[in-house]
């Protein structure tokens, strides 16, 4: 993987639902090699409809999401390959074990793994070995966020999408999970992160953007992430952006503005 | 990475209880239906073989003309082998006839009224005189019962959340982030979840099949096992097919509680309402008399007719004579032309309730198999044609097996009857290549839904807004 290589690239990303909502509003978003990219926001900020059109799960009203190059509505199925998806509640199927879901889902992805593969990245990810076995029903929260890591670590992707994934995390989990995460970075891939978590953005983001209205409204680089009062700031924004998922009378109108 | 969603969804639906409990429920129904109709079909052709000894028996002591009259000859059809797995209307097939002597004497008598009429008759069921009762009261289920009602079931049950569920638990998103083509996904969960269905119900059948074979009195030849293999190649696909409808709903909704819901009433719809009110509706499309008002009809008619004659009885005799032939010529064909307008409505009334319930693929499955079983509708009307044939024939060679007993001292009084003339019925039953010609539309029907279902859940999975 090239140093600084683009990975993600959206282009005056729009998406208005059918029900008028503006959801995302001529987003301009580049994510790199080696970047931790946190995006805070609260609730109907845009963030979770930002990570559906990157993973061309609904079309743009506008615009477009390129991962590696390719266009996403374009290639979708080209697009997928080079991206991993961690979800904030992960999900996975209840009656399988650790081993079965990672295995089902490394395979899905195209990718070989051995046995040892398996446990090397569950053990990696902080799920003790006698939990490889167990069936996920019985796991908690974390416990399933970690799986989820392992996941998308066996998928090898350049780009990592994580939509909230420290929330309900303890504090020792959300330390693993950052240190992971920095691990991951170091391997070169680009991550983009939504978050509510201030204080972990702060601790391991390269850049973090704040999103209000569908919109980045500030991007902050990892100096002034560390300068800037961030708790402060991003108060400020939402306070100002109470708007967030407005309604708008025309769509073309949102499209053309 | 079709095999991997394949194999996924066999190995989910493995480790679920429902499997465990569809499996039980598979085993006990099938192999247990198997063998009480074996038994049951073991017993038919015991009845069979008991009522043709006795039947001769009766025809040999038959010796006043009287005696022959009323009670005439009786035959009884071999029960159908394949009714083990398919009843279908074989208890109103596997029975005994009775042509009576005076049905047999048509021209001079107008006796034609009797057997025409009783080509209506005919189509009244008789039990079997050694059935225990309770059995009556408890109908144990035939294997296309087992197939229509409980797999048909059970198939919705496996598939009502295959996609909802997953939708549900989110598991679905992940899977979709991967570049895995919506279409192989939804084929791999159809292919997987109808494969979870059918390899218990393959083994169960197997079972069954070789328990009712290891029978001594049961041999399945060629014919029988083509027939056999075609009926297994039915119920899966109509398997298949109510796993899809199941998997339409699926995809349509975001709960697998709304899923479920709209699949058991499609599934009410398809199996009980459909087929059950095709015939209400079409008896009010095509009313018609009860067979008996057509009996009584005819009576009438010729009743009248004789009762002019009787009128001018005393007037010229050529003329009466001329009346009187004209009647013995002319009776016989209005009321067969009564009858035959009869027979067409009543032929309009089953084609009509037929293409109704053929909405249903309850309604085609059974059709379907029952055609191939040889226990059908058109086996039915096939029965009644051949036996109505065999009447005819009875009357043509009456008199080569029933002479006058010359040893008694008014020999026209009295009877002999040489039963190595008496014609033998052929009991011989629609070709298998015939039964899958009528079976083959229904097949069609059954396979067009297939397409169809899925092409829907295509079609609406290929839109689904992943949320």
């Amino acid at each position: 993987m090239a140093e600084n290589e683009v990975l993600l690239k959206c282009s005056e990303l729009t998406k208005v639902y059918d029900n008028q909502v503006l959801a995302v509003d001529h987003l301009e978003l580049e994510i790199r090699s080696r970047e931790i990219f946190c995006m805070l926001g609260a609730n109907g900020a845009g963030k979770t409809s930002t990570l559906m059109l990157i993973l061309g799960f609904s079309d743009p009203t506008d615009g477009k999401v390129e991962i590696c190059g390719i266009d996403v509505n374009k290639d979708p199925l080209g697009a997928k390959k080079r991206v991993a998806y961690v979800s904030e509640n992960v999900m996975l199927y209840g009656n399988f074990t650790a081993r079965q879901n990672l295995d089902f889902f490394t395979k899905l992805a195209g990718k070989k793994a051995t046995d040892e593969d398996y446990k090397r990245v569950l053990l990696r990810t902080g799920l003790a070995e006698e939990a490889h076995k167990r069936k996920v029903k019985g796991f908690s929260k974390g416990m399933r966020q970690r799986l989820g890591i392992a996941i998308a670590i066996m998928k090898d992707a350049e780009l990592i999408l994580l939509d909230e994934p420290t929330s309900g995390l303890d504090p020792k989990g959300g330390m693993e999970f950052l240190k992971i995460l920095d691990e991951l970075r170091q391997e070169g891939k680009g991550i983009l992160m939504t978050t509510h978590d201030i204080f972990r953005a702060k601790e391991i983001a390269d850049r973090v953007g704040i999103m209000s209205g569908g919109n980045l409204v500030r991007v902050l680089g990892k100096d002034e992430v560390e300068s800037e009062n961030l708790e402060t700031l991003y108060l400020q924004y939402i306070s100002q952006n109470i708007t967030h998922g407005r309604l708008v009378s025309n769509a073309k109108e949102a499209i053309k503005k | 990475m079709l095999y991997q969603i394949i194999r996924k969804e066999m190995l989910l639906n493995l480790v679920s209880f429902r499997f465990i409990i569809s499996v039980i429920l598979l085993f006990v129904l099938i192999i247990g239906t198997m063998q009480i109709m074996a038994s049951n079909y073991g017993r038919r052709v015991e009845d069979f073989s008991i009522g043709t000894e006795m039947h001769n028996d009766d025809l040999e002591k038959l010796n006043t003309r009287p005696q022959f009259e009323a009670f005439g000859v009786t035959k009884d059809t071999h029960p159908t082998l394949l009714g083990i797995f398919a009843i279908g209307l074989e208890s109103q097939m596997s029975r005994s006839f009775m042509v009576p002597g005076y049905a047999m004497s048509i021209q001079e008598q107008g006796g034609r009224v009797f057997y025409a009429v009783s080509k209506l008759a005919g189509i009244q069921p008789e039990g079997s005189k050694y059935s225990n009762p309770i059995f009556t009261l408890f109908q144990p289920p035939d294997f296309i019962y087992i197939i229509n009602i409980v797999l048909g079931l059970l198939a919705i049950l496996f598939s009502f959340d295959s996609i909802s569920g997953e939708k549900e638990n989110q598991t679905l998103k992940l899977m979709l982030t991967n570049s895995v083509p919506r279409d192989v996904v939804l084929i791999g969960k159809w292919i997987g979840g109808t494969l979870s269905i059918l390899l218990p119900f393959m083994l169960a059948f197997g079972i069954g099949v070789l328990g009712v074979i290891m029978r001594p009195s049961i041999q399945l030849d060629g014919d029988a096992l083509v027939r056999l293999l075609l009926i297994f190649a039915l119920s899966g696909l109509y398997i298949a097919v109510f796993f899809l409808v199941g998997m339409v709903f699926s995809v349509f909704t975001s709960r697998s509680s709304t899923s479920l819901v709209l699949s058991l009433f499609a599934w009410v719809i398809f199996v009980l309402v459909v087929p059950n009110l095709a015939p209400v509706i079409s008896r009010q499309f095509v009313p018609m008399k009860p067979s008996d008002a057509i009996v009584r009809e005819a009576e009438r008619m010729e009743n009248e007719m004789w009762h002019d004659l009787w009128k001018i009885r005393n007037d010229d005799q050529k003329a009466y004579r001329r009346k009187k032939k004209e009647i013995t010529e002319k009776l016989p064909d209005k009321i067969r032309a009564l009858e035959d307008a009869w027979l067409r409505r009543l032929m309009r009334q089953v084609s009509l309730a037929k293409n109704i319930s053929r909405v249903s693929p309850s309604a085609d499955y059974i059709y379907a198999t029952t055609a191939i079983a040889g226990t059908g509708i058109d086996d039915y009307f096939n029965l009644r044609d051949r036996i109505l044939r065999y009447r005819i024939r009875l009357g043509e060679t009456r008199g080569d097996f029933v002479k006058d007993d010359t040893s008694q001292p008014i020999p026209m009084l009295y009877v002999k009857v040489d039963l190595d003339e008496v014609p033998v019925f052929q009991d011989k039953r629609i070709e298998l290549v015939d039964s899958i010609n009528h079976a083959v539309i229904d097949f069609g029907i059954l396979a067009c839904y297939l397409v169809i279902l899925f092409m829907i859940a295509f079609v609406k999975f290929l839109n689904y807004d992943v949320k």
